[in-house]
């Protein structure tokens, strides 16, 4: 693939990636493009306000909206959780079809008597991992 | 519609195909094994309706131990309830196993032994992963 840098300190930093199709190294690029923008978009009374991803828990997709909880406060966000998953830095993991987590923001795992892994998050909010994503937990934190 | 109704349901119907195929393949070892096994339209008709809504009822059920704000012991109750109700209705009505008190009893007994057994490995193996994420996380 040809890489071209034009430094131009007059224009926006911007990176477009020509590909003919959809492959994984474009989504890396993203992906790495994306960990540099800390910051998201996210409402709250009708307000929008500027949210360091670095301080979200977890986005959960509750009533079909997606929602970026912080340790004290609840935002909901416009974009769609395979959107932002795409986007996100390496600490976030799917946890289950509608949960990101920030494992940087996980107290810690423990077992449900149910036989669930739980995660609960450093505000006590707890959620499940579910069977198909334990494996990407797991790889995510290096086991 | 309750979001966990709806995914009691999803579940079912996502699984429930699994009852008749399964009993497809122990219906087929007999036939090949029994020389004089044979069965009814009704009893085939019964046998895969009945284990159709089994395979529904156990893949469903497992949303009972998701409900958050029900207590644990609400959960299996109500695991274990479905799962024993559906389990002993199957086998009753496929006469699988005779209406009599004492065999009902044995295969309660049965029941519980091997749920338990169950619920205790798939316990000891979360508990473990659960132990190790912890000491990964306690690093990072």
């Amino acid at each position: 693939m040809k890489c071209t840098i034009v430094i131009d300190p007059n224009k926006p930093e911007e990176v477009i990636v020509h590909v003919h199709k959809h492959t994984q190294l474009a989504d890396e690029i993203r992906a790495l493009c994306n960990q540099n923008d800390p910051y998201l978009i996210g409402y709250k009374d009708r307000e929008a306000c500027h949210l360091n991803i670095q301080d979200v828990l977890y986005f959960a997709v509750e009533n079909n909206h997606v929602n970026a909880v912080t340790e004290n406060d609840c935002f909901r966000v416009k974009s769609r959780l395979y959107e932002l998953e795409s986007r996100l830095p390496s600490a976030f993991v799917k946890i289950h079809q509608s949960c990101i987590a920030n494992l940087k923001k996980v107290k810690c795992f423990s077992t449900s008597l149910a036989g669930s892994l739980q995660v609960i998050f450093v505000n006590g909010d707890t959620d499940f991992v579910s069977r198909r994503q334990v494996k990407h937990v797991k790889e995510r934190l290096g086991l | 519609m309750n979001q966990y109704l709806k995914q009691f349901l999803h579940r079912g119907l996502l699984f429930g195909g699994f009852g008749p195929i399964v009993v497809g393949i122990v219906y087929g070892i007999l036939e090949k094994t029994l020389p004089d096994f044979s069965l009814t339209g009704i009893q085939v008709l019964l046998a895969i309706v009945s284990t159709y809504v089994l395979a529904f009822v156990q893949a469903g059920a497992s949303i009972f131990n998701q409900i958050e704000h029900w207590s644990i012991a609400k959960s299996l109750f109500f695991h274990f309830g479905s799962l024993y109700l559906a389990y002993v209705s199957c086998y009753v009505l496929n006469t699988w196993i005779p209406f009599q008190m004492n065999v009902v009893l044995i295969f309660t007994a049965i029941f519980v032994v091997l749920y338990a057994v169950i619920w205790g490995t798939v316990y000891g193996i979360i508990r473990l992963t659960s132990r190790k994420l912890n000491q990964k996380l306690a690093q990072q």
